[in-house]
């Protein structure tokens, strides 16, 4: 007698397979962003053909992106070309704000999607070609989470952070400062009036990546432009291409 | 809600891997600690996605895997859940956290259509 079903074997009538049977485990082991970040990689080695570089600005809603933007135009507009990207859920108010520093500026309306990606920045200079030697600036969608995974391309990750925030965000927002080359903390004009403590701060951002350089800056009154400026300064002198080794 | 744009990635990783006479049951992805995924938004919407995608509106299953740490002070190796660990020698905190961010397709499970 079968000892599967009973029957007596004469027959072998066919046994209901076990549903079981029926999956099967395939390995793929790939990476989930590898055709973001090859499109990235492209995207990155197109443009330093041109000389031109991409600074990709990520920072909550409020943190003064905008501001810093138009600031970092003033403060390098005259040494080199400074176009403009930005991107938001909705509206050109940020683009409009940004053209009139005189700055080519592309607006990017995501519509749901809470960051851009690297085929957003393809698009983008598609419409607004590189001037040789170019800076891109990409204002990142307002968020401090979501855009931390998505490489755009870029040369330099700046990560912006506001006095008015609270001094414990990198500890609630770890990634975003683990994935940064630089970090500002902007509205500092404001500090005397905020219970905002810059250097514990600080000390919270170099526990996520020791060696992150800091800067304090306001976008209102100059302060501390000229060092972040710098920083934008030197991808000029030495291009980044080790993202791409 | 980046989680949509993933789950979205994870579809288009896998898609190759069914075949014209299957179905996709569930996908296994493997990640770190700090791949700046939020599991439960994810786990909520890849059934959706999946299914928008063209393929069956198969389960999510993400294994959150620990991220290798050191000891900046007495140089201990060990594997650590978050980035705000205390290194378990000698109770330093921070410790230096290596890896964390991988975000990785690791297995699927099909069945006849």
């Amino acid at each position: 007698m079968c000892d599967h079903c009973g029957c007596d074997g004469e027959e072998r009538p066919a046994h209901a397979p076990e549903p079981a049977s029926r999956r099967r485990i395939v390995a793929v082991e790939q990476d989930v962003l590898a055709g973001h970040q090859a499109e990235a990689r492209a995207l990155r080695r197109r443009l330093a053909q041109h000389g031109a570089q991409v600074v990709n600005l990520i920072g909550s809603p409020g943190c003064g992106k905008t501001e810093m933007c138009i600031a970092l135009i003033r403060e390098l507009g005259d040494q080199v070309p400074v176009q403009v990207v930005v991107g938001d859920l909705a509206t050109d108010n940020d683009a409009r704000r940004i053209a009139a520093t005189g700055a080519p500026v592309y607006q990017v309306e995501t519509g749901t999607a809470c960051h851009l990606t690297a085929h957003d920045i393809e698009h983008a200079v598609s419409h607004l070609p590189p001037a040789p030697g170019a800076l891109i600036l990409v204002e990142n969608v307002g968020n401090l989470v979501c855009p931390s995974m998505f490489d755009l391309g870029e040369s330099l990750r700046l990560v912006q952070l506001s006095v008015t925030e609270g001094t414990d965000k990198p500890e609630k927002y770890p990634v975003a400062f683990r994935e940064a080359d630089v970090a500002v903390l902007s509205k500092a004009d404001l500090l005397p009036h905020v219970d905002f403590d810059p250097e514990e701060c600080g000390r919270l951002i170099r526990a996520i990546k020791p060696g992150l350089p800091i800067v304090v800056a306001s976008a209102r009154t100059g302060a501390g432009m000229t060092a972040l400026a710098d920083h934008l300064r030197q991808l000029c002198v030495a291009p980044c291409t080790s993202a791409d080794a | 809600m980046h989680e949509v744009a993933l789950a979205q990635s994870v579809c288009e990783t896998v898609r190759s891997y069914v075949g014209a006479e299957q179905r996709l049951l569930r996908v296994v992805v493997e990640c770190g600690p700090m791949c700046g995924v939020e599991p439960d938004a994810r786990e909520f919407c890849f059934g959706i996605v999946a299914e928008q995608a063209g393929l069956a509106p198969a389960a999510l299953e993400l294994r959150v895997n620990p991220a290798d740490a050191s000891c900046p002070l007495c140089g201990a190796r060990f594997s650590v859940a978050s980035l705000w660990s205390e290194c378990p020698e000698c109770g330093q905190s921070p410790v230096t956290v290596t890896g964390g961010g991988e975000l990785r397709v690791k297995e699927i499970e099909v069945g006849d259509v």
